[in-house]
């Protein structure tokens, strides 16, 4: 009576599983589909993006321009004390946004590092150059009466510069000033029309312009010219020259410390050379996995899907995180370091069956007993990333971040997924022993 | 009978191979004069010169890029330190790296870019007109990339290194110390100084480039050899618990553990080292400079967990119970179970 009554259990128990177990297949195979590629929507103007394609490339993949600026500290305006610093990179970074962005570099990520370090990267670059002579700028202007005088205005008496034409067709900055700017003004241009001279304008010490004044002007309004602003170029230049006056001038001069330029095409090599190396380790992985453990092998390659969508769904929403080519390296890394915990896991099943146990209960005990294995195994690899999180920089910090992700993430695909996994397959293999590569070896001492 | 492996008694044997290799690293060390340092720690520049998939970098058009390259940078006055040449499939690449040096003076990075910019333009110019005189159809498509770094910001680098390095090995000590016995955490910490030694013997050996992810390196070697030492430690613990182990001494507990833990370790590594050696197989320079003493690390961090740690352990172990029988300790005892009972 008995039998016939597990027979039946175990009959719903096959048919439980075999359920859920297409379920899940095609839910992974849809979420995989879904994750590798794009397509048009049918009907709507909207594309659907692959989960890997909204995965954000960090600029060594894509291409870009890097630039780590310090403060000078010889600049006089600069005091080491802690408020100052916090002071001027915060305000640097913020005229630094607006430069960027009134110059189109709007996926431009400015951010601190350390404590008196701001670091850019712009993403798809096409004329390094050009950002170097943006963020390299102190923008410091000044109007002078002689040409080693003293300030009389400086870009903060400016209240709005933009580039135009002038009546003769060529390209000038139009400032208008502030209250304050105006009145200025007037005095500079009523002391250098007395004195018959001239009104000197220089940009981070440098001579742009340097008018003839005939009378004081009032009404607050003014222009710079340069003779070397001919043509569209020339009106570039202009343009670059009232975008710097307008987002206002760096409270101190700032040096660069680090520069980096990748073009595209290097990037490009990077990504695909790691995207291989990433598809052939895991495939390795996979076979080792099977001829190791046969049937328990399916399971780990199932999980390790699983775990690889995860992983990329995870790289794809997580805002803070960028996938660099360090990042790719802590990926693959992580993929080996994954099977790790199905592996402590197996090793314990084998090791409880030869000791004695029925199958079910080596696989229960196996996994109890071996949960507390893989998080001692684990902690440490996350103590040694998140140390590398906070306190690395760069590239070490990218790695530092999917590695960490991808310890988090291969835990919980071990601990729960494999599980559960097993336990769906367990019903519908007849032979156990063998799919599950167990073996019983008489010893003394089992 | 079990079949354990005899490990711990030939301790000796692996004392030897591990001094063997740091030595050997040591004797490198003083013929390369040190590690293959990059220009994250020593600052410097490198300009990296792609030829496009028109050029194919065989030795004849390397040697010219190579020297149109060179007499440029000399009519600039820089000193090029270290030529790489990578190839890839399409795309073949020389990277020149340089101290950052114009006329015998180390100058800071905002002269070097804009210096660097107008160089790169002539520099493009002088291998296009060197290479559109031997192309016979297509065009010549090189690319510069240039990386800077000052040597103030790379010192920088190389305290935050030290400072990380430290950190996480207090760390992973604090662990080890709440979840393991004294003798665990020394041998694990021996263990742990052991690998990064090993991998600087071998990045010595080989001269590997050492960059700011070699650090990264390090550390995850940390993480990782621990980790295998820890599963051992942890099936130590089980098995004193046992009584299957009773009648063992220290050497037969780790022998037994050391090989119930086998599988497990060389799995793991070799699982983790395919996908790593895949790196330093299709990985661009900058990636196989990290793949590699990983590489190197990984092989140390097995042989560790497997035959040091253990053997150190029960070294250890034996120290302890020497001190325990040792007639100082046993009065001290005496005397604390005297005062004991006066209480």
């Amino acid at each position: 009576m008995s039998r016939t009554m597990s027979r039946k259990g175990s009959k719903t128990k096959s048919k439980r599983s075999i359920f859920l177990l297409t379920i899940l297949s095609i839910i992974v195979v849809v979420v995989a589909y879904l994750s590798f590629f794009s397509f048009e929507i049918s009907g709507t103007i909207y594309d659907y993006k692959g989960v890997v394609n909204t995965i954000q490339l960090g600029i060594d993949l894509e291409g870009g321009v890097y630039v780590v600026l310090e403060p000078d500290e010889t600049d006089v305006n600069y005091s080491a004390s802690e408020d100052n610093v916090v002071d001027i990179i915060d305000a640097t970074m913020g005229k630094l946004r607006a430069r960027l962005d009134s110059k189109g570099y709007t996926e431009a990520t400015i951010t601190k590092q350390g404590t008196n370090k701001i670091r850019i990267e712009i993403p798809a670059v096409d004329d390094p150059d050009e950002v170097f002579s943006i963020i390299g700028s102190t923008g410091k202007l000044e109007f002078r009466l002689a040409e080693d005088g003293e300030a009389q205005l400086t870009g903060s008496d400016v209240a709005e510069a933009y580039a135009a034409y002038d009546s003769d067709g060529d390209p000038i900055v139009a400032l208008t000033f502030t209250t304050e700017g105006a009145t200025k003004f007037a005095t500079a241009t009523g002391t250098a029309a007395s004195s018959g001279g001239s009104l000197y304008i220089y940009l981070d010490d440098e001579q742009i312009s340097a008018p003839t004044v005939s009378q004081a002007i009032s009404g607050g309004k003014a222009t710079i010219e340069n003779q070397s602003w001919t043509g569209t170029e020339g009106f570039d230049a202009a343009d670059d020259l009232a975008t710097l006056i307008s987002s206002g001038s760096l409270p101190v001069k700032f040096n660069q410390t680090e520069s980096r330029t990748i073009s595209s095409s290097l990037g490009e090599t990077a990504l695909s050379g790691g995207l291989m190396a990433g598809a052939i380790g895991i495939i390795l992985v996979m076979l080792f996995m099977l001829l190791v453990y046969k049937g328990l092998g399916v399971i780990a390659d199932y999980s390790l899907i699983i775990y690889i969508l995860l992983l990329l769904f995870a790289l794809a929403i997580l805002p803070w995180v960028q996938l660099t080519l360090a990042g790719i390296a802590g990926v693959i890394l992580g993929i080996g370091m994954a099977v790790d915990a199905n592996v402590i896991i197996f090793e314990r099943i084998k090791e409880e069956y030869n000791n004695g146990k029925t199958i079910e209960s080596a696989i229960k005990i196996g996994f109890r007993k071996s949960t507390m294995a893989i998080l001692d195994s684990n902690i440490t690899t996350l103590i040694a990333a998140t140390v590398l999180w906070l306190l690395g920089t760069g590239s070490v910090k990218g790695f530092a971040i999917t590695l960490f992700i991808s310890i988090i993430i291969s835990m919980f695909t071990a601990l729960l997924i494999t599980r559960w996994l097993i336990k769906l397959f367990m019903p519908l293999i007849k032979k156990k022993e063998k799919f599950l590569g167990l073996k019983r070896e008489v010893t003394e001492n089992a | 009978m079990r079949k354990d492996f005899k490990i711990v008694e030939k301790s000796k044997l692996w004392y030897s191979i591990s001094a063997g290799v740091v030595i050997l690293g040591l004797i490198f060390m003083l013929i390369f004069s040190g590690l293959n340092l990059g220009i994250d720690f020593t600052g410097g520049s490198t300009i990296e010169v792609s030829a496009g998939s028109y050029i194919t970098l065989n030795d004849t058009n390397k040697q010219l890029v190579t020297d149109v390259c060179t007499e440029y940078f000399i009519d600039n006055q820089m000193t090029v330190r270290n030529i790489q040449s990578t190839e890839t499939d399409d795309i073949g690449a020389l990277e020149f790296k340089f101290q950052q040096e114009i006329n015998g003076e180390d100058v800071t990075l905002v002269v070097f870019n804009e210096k660097m910019n107008a160089m790169k333009i002539g520099l493009l110019d002088k291998l296009n007109t060197s290479f559109s005189e031997n192309i016979e159809y297509g065009t010549v498509d090189f690319t510069v990339n240039t990386y800077t770094i000052t040597s103030t910001a790379s010192s920088e680098l190389i305290k935050n290194t030290f400072i990380a390095v430290g950190v996480a090995v207090i760390l992973i000590l604090a662990y080890i110390a709440i979840r393991f016995t004294w003798a665990s955490g020394f041998a694990a910490v021996i263990a742990l100084i052991h690998d990064t030694l090993i991998m600087l013997s071998l990045t010595i050996i080989f001269q590997i480039q050492v960059n700011a992810s070699f650090i990264a390196a390090i550390i995850t070697i940390i993480g990782y050899s621990i980790n295998a030492t820890i599963i051992v430690f942890d099936k130590v613990r089980e098995n004193s618990k046992s009584s299957i182990y009773a009648d063992d001494d220290y050497k037969g507990i780790m022998n037994a553990s050391i090989t119930q833990t086998f599988n497990r370790t060389v799995f793991s590594s070799i699982t983790t080292m395919l996908t790593i050696t895949m790196l330093a197989i299709f990985g661009v320079p900058a990636i196989r400079e990290f793949a590699i003493p990983i590489i190197f690390g990984l092989i140390s961090g097995t042989y560790s967990s497997f035959v040091m740690s253990g053997s150190l352990w029960v070294g250890f172990q034996k120290i302890a119970v020497k001190a325990r029988n040792s007639d100082r300790y046993k009065a001290k005892k005496a005397a604390k179970k005297r005062e004991a009972e006066k209480a």
